[in-house]
């Protein structure tokens, strides 16, 4: 019992150090909700915020392995609008036992609730949002204790949004391109399998800059093999455009890649018997609705480097004339595996810039793999992967532009 | 060999050219050696002569002395021979006969034993074999005209061996010509013969083991070899002189011998003659007998006709007798019966009429007693009373009515008491008593006595009416007896008459019958004279046919003795000089055949290893290079951390030295084991000795292997060249294209994006597409040289059969036995076979200092024409031989380097020498075939053809036709057509094999560097495919990207192989022909369009199995 107090004293602590002494606020809130649910050792969690305007509730930041970005509920509706309503923590410690319990956006989007701890974002005046804990790792019920850490950071949190003001970004209604449901991914390993993606949930909007961090060996590559249409996954569904993609044939995937999908790679991959131009135009023969490819190249800043072969340009060129080539093919979605990964800091940004520009200026959406944190802050929206699932997706309210990122 | 294993293909790729190089030129070279090593086995374990000196006129006991004190020559030993004819069964078979030697060209005994007896023989194996003679068989040798031949002394043998001979090392396939039947020299007439032999064989000094086919042997054998040439000629012309002596002696011999033979023949035409009227006669003495027995014959008929007549009247007439015989038989013992009836009824009425008397004897007495009563007793004594009577039957008037009273009075019976009265009536009579009559009658009347008598007295009277009856009844029944008696007498007589004259017809004709007897025994035995005078008649016309016969023959003999001292005197007046030839060891066919097999085999086996080694560095060239390309940043590195260039290179030696020399040793054991075998069987089938053994050559597999591995090393050291010259940090970096500006412009015009590319990929990658190129074109190379092979021999067999010679069998005669030719014909006639007549002579003809057999066609145009196509070895044009000169086909005249106006010399049977020019080349591809006109053999020869053959087709059963023909005198058997084409099959056969092994080798070759080289291609450009399928190429679309460089260099791999191996097979097909044998050379469309067919083909397949890596690329693994 000591021991279980120390701990969420301790998350107490690094609760109040996230939320007093951040300057970022959003960054706050989600460590926060972080700190939160490591301690509780939970499946998901969330911190929803009311949109007075709308009566609405959409989250701020979720963790688990459900994509709620984009989700909107009315207030007083299930679990997380009765406590925003009510201002009332609940604790539900047996959802199947508990007649209060009537349903939670969790429950909605695949993840069936067990246990949950519910607090609300009271400030002084009224409730601007609640605070969501779901489903303990070890199977376990919530106690009081937990929801009193929980209510601790929710005080903590309103506090500070008091302080610093919280202005949500407008919701734009994104729609949906592309979208993973469960998606798992297996890969025989002698005689077991090792699970690479254990159930993978996430939307990729039309024209956002999504960026996938994790650590080596998360399965950020393979979930982007699948969404890029090179690999399938062993169970799950797959939406690309409303239509499900699950079950593709070689064909199909062959067409999503050539009609919709631009790729760049670490080791820009370029035809070294190609020059510059050549290596655009071969793969602008192929797609269905290219754009000039002088243009293309002229869109990464290489027109004057048209005729050299690869061998004779700069590693940060050749990842250029690898964009301008994703480019030319004027696709819908960019997919980039570590684009900066062998590049210096330099010509790093030099390639950034560019891809930024794409999403600003050609309505391009592009999901990009780093393990560089940094580069993540340009983004709408972090997708952090561990361990095979989705650790937490963070919209960026305010992305950095990419001349500012330093690393 | 980390490096090993990661370049498990291109190392084996490299193993498997090196090895096929080395298999091919070793395992042929092997083959090659393997070859000589058999023949030279042979001929030394058999004493193989190294010259036969042949003479035209014989060689005499001081020739052979002659050749034996020539300088360098060890023996000499004289061989008898004869060409003949061999007949087993119904088999005919031309074959020399020679005298077994003891020393010099002896013989294996395979099966048997050497002749003990001069009517012993070994055959030849191959001759025994094609006869199916098996030892204790009995064969006979003789001439065309089935005698015995000249010099010969036994025709029959018996075959106690079946043997070896140096001379006929070859097949009868491989070494035309007769084979040998091999006797004692004893069953040659040495007498006859003079102490001369037709042949002499030479053995030289030279050292033990060398080998015949030494060059160093064949440079001294040539020194002796001169050497008796320089003797030939004086030796020749002292024989000469010599011949003509003994020929000018026998020719007055024999003329002694015809005239004594005249005078003989005169006498026995005298005898003749009168034996001939002797005859006469006889003949005309027995027509005349017969006439005389023809008469008699006659006569004779007539006589036994009559005969007959008369036994048959006789016969008749005995019968008529018997019957009456019968007849009479019967009515005597009818008559018989009734005489003894008759003599019991007789009896009967005798019986009868005593009792009838006693009655009236009774009755009497009672008148006689009533009388005496009546009238005293010496009245009544005084009566005389009658006594009782006896009666004959036999009378007629026989009678019991009357009733005797007294002497005179006789009464009929009636009524007692009218007895009474008429008897006292009559006795009273004159009496006394005579008035008292009536008185007297009525006392006896009264008197008691007479009544009395009155009941007997009635008993009488029926008594006597029976009696009478029956004396009636008797009367008639004795009539008839008379009658019948007189009846038979009558009968009896006549029968009696008859049987007098039957005995006297009996008695004639017995006499009748002992005279023809008598007569026909005289006719018989006049008969039996006649047919002995015939019989003797017969004989003495026999003897006589006999006698002309034999004076008839005997005339003949003289005539023909006549006609022979003729020809003597005319052979003598034109008596050629005598020639001797020389030949040395390659005048040998069986020698020079293998010699020419094993020089050919050897050549091919250098063509095939200059396309391997040429293939084979450009791989070991490209591998390591593409290995060096690849390790280009390793090895920069390796350099940049100090390493020196000889310890880099070391790694990539090692690589590919490694890799050449296991392929070398591969190659050794491949070509020894496997090529090497299959070079000699498909060889062995031409020579007699057996089984090949394989052959090993340490030098030349030495060298080979140096050479290998010099060939490797410097393929390595020039695939590294460019790692040692650069500098480390110009490896570590990535290589630029080479692309000037000026060609790009240029092109970029002309050329799509994707074949800009490929050009580019090209250039990049020079190594590899250069060896894929030259792996292609060895492979479609080897494809061309197998097809043209194939072609090569299957189209000659197919011109030489079906267009060239159309004749199926030769049917040789003797043109010297006259009715031979009539007599074939007439039978194949019969057959409905029609022949065409042609001269075909077996000659040796020399032509600028070659010599060679030919096989001389002499005919009409027609005959020529109806079963051989002669065409123009340049025009193709057909014609047929006209005006002088020989005509002579294409091979000939390329090996002999003869054309049109040349000079060549034809040798007859004899050796004469006998001028003609060469008229024209024709196209043959098997045989020796030379034509002449009828013209061109009568100016070269001086007489005209005369046929000695005839050309068939189309017969159904030439077994059943030899059969047919081989009783004819003068038939020299029957060559079948089949029998050549069964050697071009043969040939045909091998080559087909050889053919095969190509195409397994261009399938191997493709498989093993073509698969590498692909799976090079494909792992270079892995990552660009992948990048390709990533970015949305279809999977069609990537290998369709992937094989624009494989067709390429395939149709210029094709391109090159077409040319290589047109040129290939040209020079292989020219190294394997032979004197005889010629191949159709161009290359054939077909032939080209299957090698690239096939080539297309393999790379398809090859390319399909690469390929499958595009399929199964992984796109997540870039």
């Amino acid at each position: 019992m000591a021991e279980t107090d120390k701990k969420l004293a301790k998350a107490t602590w690094r609760i109040m150090e996230q939320l007093l002494e951040v300057e970022n606020l959003d960054e706050a809130l989600s460590g926060s909700l972080e700190i939160i649910v490591q301690t509780l050792d939970c499946e998901a969690g969330a911190v929803w915020i009311l949109d007075p305007e709308t009566d609405r509730l959409s989250p701020l930041t979720h963790i688990g392995p459900i994509d709620l970005s984009g989700i909107t509920v009315e207030n007083g509706v299930g679990i997380e609008g009765v406590v925003t309503q009510s201002g009332r923590s609940v604790m539900i410690a047996d959802t199947l036992k508990d007649p209060r319990y009537e349903g939670s956006i969790f429950d909605d989007q695949g993840v069936p609730v067990k246990t949950l701890l519910c607090v609300p974002l009271n400030n002084l005046h009224e409730t601007i949002g609640c605070v969501i804990a779901v489903n303990k790792a070890d199977g376990t019920l919530f106690e009081d204790d937990e929801l009193r850490l929980c209510e601790r950071m929710a005080s903590l949190a309103a506090i500070t949004i008091d302080e610093k003001g919280l202005s949500l970004p407008a919701q734009e209604e994104k729609r949906v391109m592309i979208s993973l449901k469960d998606i798992i991914k297996e890969f025989p390993s002698g005689e077991s399998t090792i699970r690479v993606l254990k159930g993978i949930n996430l939307d990729i909007y039309e024209n956002e800059f999504v960026v996938v961090l994790g650590e080596s060996g998360c399965g950020k590559s393979t979930m982007m093999n699948i969404i890029g249409g090179m690999d399938f996954a062993t169970s799950g569904q797959l939406i690309i455009e409303g239509k499900d993609f699950s079950h593709p044939t070689d064909d199909e995937l062959t067409r999503y890649r050539r009609e919709y999908v631009g790729f760049i790679f670490q080791s820009y991959n370029l035809m070294p018997n190609l020059t510059a131009l050549e290596n655009v135009q071969f793969i602008a023969e192929i797609a269905k609705d290219p754009i000039k490819a002088e243009d293309a190249l002229k869109k990464v800043g290489l027109l004057e480097r048209a005729n050299n072969y690869p061998a004779q340009m700069s590693g940060g060129q050749q990842q250029r004339v690898s964009i301008a080539r994703a480019l030319v093919k004027n696709p819908k979605i960019i997919f980039a595996d570590e684009p900066t990964a062998a590049l210096d800091f330099q010509t790093g940004q030099e390639v950034l810039v560019v891809i930024e520009d794409i999403v600003k200026n050609q309505g391009t959406t592009v999901v990009m793999i780093t393990h560089n944190a940094e580069i993540a802050k340009m983004a709408n929206r972090v997708v952090k992967l561990r361990a095979g699932k989705i650790a937490s997706i963070k919209r960026n309210a305010h992305p950095l532009p990419a001349a500012e990122i330093i690393w | 060999m980390r490096n090993i294993t990661r370049q498990k293909v291109s190392y084996i790729s490299i193993v498997i050219i090196a090895m096929m190089a080395v298999t091919a030129y070793l395992g042929i070279s092997y083959a090659s050696a393997g070859l000589y090593a058999h023949a030279a086995r042979f001929y030394d374990r058999l004493h193989f002569r190294d010259a036969e000196v042949v003479s035209t006129q014989l060689l005499s006991a001081d020739d052979l002395a002659e050749l034996r004190a020539t300088e360098g020559v060890a023996d000499v030993e004289g061989v008898y021979t004869v060409n003949s004819r061999l007949v087993h069964g119904s088999d005919r078979k031309n074959v020399s006969v020679v005298s077994l030697t003891e020393r010099i060209n002896t013989v294996d005994v395979k099966e048997g034993r050497l002749p003990e007896h001069t009517n012993e023989c070994v055959l030849e194996q191959e001759l025994a074999a094609g006869l199916k003679i098996a030892v204790g068989d009995r064969i006979r040798i003789c001439g065309s005209d089935e005698t015995p031949p000249e010099y010969l002394q036994v025709g029959d043998f018996t075959v106690v061996g079946i043997v070896l001979h140096p001379d006929l090392y070859g097949m009868p396939v491989a070494q035309i010509g007769d084979r040998y039947v091999l006797v004692p020299k004893d069953a040659f007439d040495r007498d006859a013969l003079e102490g001369c032999y037709m042949k002499a064989e030479v053995l030289y000094e030279k050292a033990d083991g060398i080998s015949v086919y030494d060059d160093g042997y064949l440079k001294d054998a040539k020194v002796v070899t001169d050497r008796l040439n320089e003797k030939k000629d004086a030796r020749a012309a002292l024989r000469s002189a010599e011949v003509r002596k003994i020929l000018a002696d026998k020719i007055e011999d024999g003329q002694r011998t015809l005239d004594d033979g005249k005078a003989e023949l005169v006498d026995a035409r005298k005898t003749l003659d009168e034996k001939t009227q002797e005859l006469l006669d006889g003949e005309q003495k027995l027509k005349d007998g017969e006439v005389q027995l023809r008469d008699a014959e006659e006569k004779l008929a007539d006589g036994k006709k009559q005969l007959e007549d008369g036994e048959k009247e006789l016969t008749e007439n005995r019968q008529k007798l018997d019957d009456a015989k019968a007849q009479l038989d019967e009515a005597r013992a009818e008559l018989d019966d009734a005489k003894a009836q008759l003599a019991d009824a007789r009896q009967q009425l005798i019986d009868g009429y005593a009792k009838i008397e006693r009655v009236k004897t009774q009755v009497r007495n009672g008148i006689k007693d009533a009388v005496a009563a009546a009238l005293g007793q010496e009245f009544c004594d005084s009566i005389e009373w009658a006594s009782p009577s006896s009666v004959d039957p036999d009378k007629e008037n026989a009678s019991a009515s009357r009733f005797r009273i007294t002497k005179n009075l006789t009464v009929t019976i009636e009524s007692l008491d009218s007895v009474v009265k008429k008897t006292v009536t009559q006795i009273l009579k004159g009496t006394e008593y005579e008035s008292r009559t009536d008185e007297i009658i009525g006392k006896i009347l009264a008197d008691a006595r007479y009544q009395e008598i009155k009941k007997p007295y009635a008993r009488l009277t029926s008594g006597i009416r029976q009696w009478n009856s029956a004396h009636k009844q008797y009367i008639e029944a004795l009539h008839k007896y008379q009658d019948g008696e007189a009846q038979y007498q009558e009968g009896l007589e006549q029968y009696n008459e008859g049987e007098r004259l039957y005995a006297e017809g009996l008695e004639t004709y017995q006499k009748g019958l002992a005279e023809y007897e008598e007569k026909r025994k005289e006719f018989e035995d006049a008969r039996q004279q006649l047919a002995d005078g015939r019989a003797q008649l017969e004989e003495g016309r026999k003897l006589l046919s006999d006698g002309e016969a034999e004076y008839a023959e005997a005339v003949l003999k003289y005539e023909d003795g006549v006609r022979k001292l003729d020809a003597a005197r005319e052979r003598l007046s034109k008596l050629d000089d005598c020639r001797w030839v020389v030949l040395d060891v390659s005048g040998n066919v069986g020698y020079y055949h293998a010699q020419t097999s094993a020089r050919n085999i050897s050549r091919i086996g250098m063509t095939f290893s200059l396309l391997f080694v040429l293939v084979g560095a450009l791989v070991i060239y490209a591998t390591v290079g593409r290995m060096v390309e690849e390790q280009r940043k390793t090895v920069g590195t390796t350099k940049a951390l100090g390493f020196f260039n000889r310890e880099i290179l070391l790694k990539y030696l090692t690589f590919g030295l490694s890799a050449t020399l296991i392929g070398v040793v591969l190659g050794i054991a491949l070509g020894y084991f496997v090529i090497e075998k299959i070079v000699l069987v498909a060889h062995q089938t031409f020579y007699v000795d057996g089984t090949m053994p394989r052959a090993f050559q340490p030098v030349p597999t030495a060298i080979v292997a140096v050479l290998a591995a010099v060939l490797s090393a410097v393929s390595v050291w020039t695939a590294c060249a460019s790692l040692v010259r650069s500098p480390a940090r110009e490896l570590m970096q990535e290589r630029v294209p080479k692309a000037q500006k000026k060609t790009k412009k240029r092109t970029k015009s002309r050329l799509s994006l994707y074949s800009r590319l490929i050009l580019r990929n090209v250039r990049s990658d020079k190594k590899r597409v250069i060896v894929t190129v030259v792996s292609i074109a060895g492979c479609c190379t080897l494809l061309l040289i197998g097809f043209t092979l194939y072609y090569g021999i299957t189209t000659a067999i197919s011109r030489q059969f079906g267009d060239i010679t159309r004749y199926e069998q030769t049917i040789r005669f003797d043109p010297d036995v006259e009715t031979a030719k009539d007599e074939i014909t007439g039978i194949l006639d019969a057959e409905g076979l029609s022949a065409a007549q042609v001269r075909m002579e077996n000659l040796m003809a020399e032509g600028n200092g070659e010599t060679s057999p030919y096989l001389v066609i002499a005919a009409k145009p027609d005959a020529i024409g109806r079963y051989f196509t002669l065409r123009d070895a340049e025009t193709g044009e057909p014609f047929v031989p006209a005006g002088e000169g020989i005509y002579i086909h294409k091979r000939m005249s390329e090996t002999k380097g003869l054309k049109t106006g040349d000079a060549v010399t034809l040798y007859d049977a004899k050796m004469n020498p006998h001028a003609v020019r060469v008229a024209g080349v024709f196209n043959n591809y098997f045989g020796t075939y030379a034509f002449l006109s009828e013209e061109g053999y009568a100016a070269a020869f001086g007489d005209a053809p005369t046929a000695n053959a005839l050309w068939i087709a189309g017969c159904p059963d030439p077994e059943a036709l030899k059969e047919k023909l081989s009783p004819i005198a003068g038939y020299d058997g029957t060559e079948d057509l089949s029998e050549q084409r069964k050697s071009a099959d043969q040939i045909g056969s091998i080559l087909t094999l050889v053919t095969g092994v190509l195409i397994l080798c261009a399938g191997m070759m493709a498989y093993f560097i073509l698969l590498n080289l692909t799976g090079m291609y494909l792992m270079q450009k892995q990552r660009e495919l992948t990048v390709m399928r990533i970015n949305g190429f279809t999977t069609k679309e990537v290998i369709r990207y992937v094989s624009r460089e494989t067709v390429f260099t395939t149709a210029l791999g094709i391109v090159f192989g077409l040319g290589l191996g047109a040129l290939m097979g040209w020079l292989i097909l020219r190294f394997l022909e032979q004197d005889h044998v010629q191949f159709v050379r161009t290359v054939t469309p077909v032939g080209m369009l299957l090698a690239a067919g096939i080539t297309v083909l393999f790379t398809a397949c090859i390319n399909a199995i690469a390929l499958r890596k595009v399929r199964n690329l992984k796109l997540t693994d870039l």
